[in-house]
């Protein structure tokens, strides 16, 4: 379930970073920064606080690429909890709550179609577009709940409050949530 | 096998949302189970694929413009130095010698509270050894008081053991009692029964004594005297036998005051060797001895009827006895009375 081709390439190009290769960091950034942005955008709803986030978890990669070692997770998932983090800490400080988006915005949504140079990217088109259809299979609760913890940083009682449930219903939510997506992408990807 | 609270909480863990109380107990099993870290792994690989189901908004061109200038601008004030060896430089030269300070307070500590473990532990230890002794001490008492116990459930047994036999002793007693109280009442029942056979014998003889007097006074039998005839005149004497006279004997005298001649009828009275006769006395109140009414010798059927008379003008005649005495009488009694009335 790993972001496909990616892990090797990565470790790869986060050992050349490391060596102060600047067109690996290049490379990094073109890999990862439109899926990053995309999430921070989502969990702070401001492109500049979300291009700051992606700023600065940029400059730490390159500040810290030496001390990165695979005990902290592939270098995706550490790049990924950086932006979460980031983001949701820049969230709080403006004591603002993550907003929820029901339906997918149709003026978000990326219709550029197939990339004219997919190695390029995280993942292809392609999976990127089962990867969306699996999360759609969820119902709209379980995603809800899922989203709000994931992106929204928030415990199962600040969602049970938010959304005026008991804890109880909350954590199944997201526990059959995720055991759904995982049987999902298992079977997509 | 992960049961689904496990499951649960591995999923809030993934996304963050595990309560904090949870979180520890949580992160300790986590640390157990290699099942369970492989949950948590396959959800965070699962929420890490989140972002890309998100809308695509592309990031702006200028933002890697940007970035790629703070990284020149740290290449250049770092020089050629790679930004791991740059690092110490954040310090100031103090630092390490204050680290080393900390240390050696630190390892000060430690010792202070490595005595001090040195001196619980052997606390602990001398606690341990009393409780081990006061357990030992329990052993035996539980011990003693097991022996106690089994030698007071035999004494127990011993003791209804005896009870029994006691029992058994008692109720063979009881039966022994029983029979002699029966034979008591058999006895009793038999002198009962005697007693009204003499009843009826002296009634038979009392009804056989009137038919007499009727005879005597030349009366037909069955008439009824009153007190004018003369019946006033008669003294009736029943006789019982005495200790040394013939058990079931028994005899009526009747006395006849006006004419002073009597009649004495009686029953069972065995026959006596010949140099003996029975010897009828009368005892009147104006006698100073016993008068002689005459000797008889008894029948061979046990029972006779003969007159007697005396001239000495007895007055109470129903105070009579029965003696034996020689050949022919005497003139006092001499031999032992047999039969005596009340």
């Amino acid at each position: 379930m790993n972001p496909p081709q990616t892990t090797k390439e990565d470790l790869e190009v986060m050992h050349r970073i490391s060596r102060r290769d600047r067109q690996a960091f290049a490379e990094l950034y073109d890999r990862y920064a439109d899926v990053l942005y995309s999430m921070a955008l989502r969990i702070l709803n401001e492109p500049l606080e979300a291009g700051d986030v992606i700023h600065d978890v940029f400059v730490h990669v390159w500040n810290n690429s030496g001390l990165y070692t695979s005990e902290l997770g592939k270098p995706f998932s550490w790049i990924l909890s950086l932006t979460r983090s980031r983001a949701i800490d820049q969230l709080r400080a403006r004591k603002r709550s993550y907003r929820f988006v029901h339906d997918i915005t149709p003026e978000m949504v990326d219709e550029s179609g197939p990339l004219e140079h997919p190695q390029d990217h995280a993942l292809s088109y392609e999976e990127s577009r089962l990867i969306r259809s699996a999360v759609e299979t969820l119902p709209l609760e379980q995603r809800q709940a899922i989203e709000m913890a994931f992106l929204g940083g928030m415990t199962q009682n600040q969602i049970a409050e938010s959304l005026r449930q008991p804890p109880a219903a909350i954590r199944a939510r997201i526990r059959r949530g995720l055991v759904k997506l995982r049987q999902e992408v298992k079977e997509m990807l | 096998m992960i049961d689904e609270r496990r499951e649960t909480q591995a999923g809030l863990y993934a996304v963050g949302a595990l309560p904090a109380e949870e979180l520890r107990e949580f992160e300790q099993a986590l640390l157990a189970n290699l099942e369970l870290q492989l949950l948590v792994q396959e959800f965070r690989a699962t929420t890490e694929m989140l972002p890309f189901a998100l809308p695509t908004a592309t990031a702006p061109a200028a933002l890697k413009a940007r970035v790629l200038a703070g990284i020149d601008r740290n290449i250049n004030s770092a020089k050629t130095a790679p930004p791991v060896a740059s690092e110490p430089a954040i310090f100031p030269a103090w630092v390490p010698w204050t680290v080393a300070s900390c240390l050696a307070l630190l390892c000060i500590g430690l010792l202070g509270l490595s005595s001090g473990w040195r001196r619980d532990t052997r606390q602990l230890g001398e606690k341990l050894d009393q409780v081990q002794q006061a357990y030992a001490e329990l052993q035996r008492e539980q011990e003693a008081l097991q022996t106690k116990l089994t030698t007071t459930g035999s004494n127990l047994v011993g003791k209804v053991t005896d009870l029994e036999k006691q029992l058994v002793e008692k109720t063979k007693e009881g039966q022994k009692q029983k029979t002699e109280f029966q034979k008591q009442l058999d006895k009793a029942s038999a002198e009962v029964f005697g007693a009204q056979r003499q009843a009826a014998l002296f009634q038979n003889q009392l009804r056989v004594a009137n038919r007499e007097i009727d005879r005597l006074r030349g009366l037909p039998p069955g008439t009824t005297l009153s007190d004018d005839t003369g019946m006033t005149q008669l003294r009736v004497g029943i006789l019982k036998p005495t200790t040394d006279g013939p058990g079931n004997a028994a005899a009526t005298s009747i006395w006849d005051v006006s004419e002073q001649k009597g009649l004495l009828v009686i029953d069972n009275l065995p026959p006596l060797p010949p140099d003996r006769d029975y010897q009828l006395w009368l005892f009147d109140p104006k006698a100073t001895a016993p008068i002689s009414g005459g000797v008889f010798s008894g029948a061979e059927t046990g029972s006779a009827r003969f007159q007697f008379r005396t001239p000495f003008g007895v007055e109470s005649g129903d105070k009579v006895a029965i003696s034996i005495e020689r050949k022919g009488g005497a003139n006092a009694p001499e031999g032992k009375f047999i039969m005596v009335t009340n």
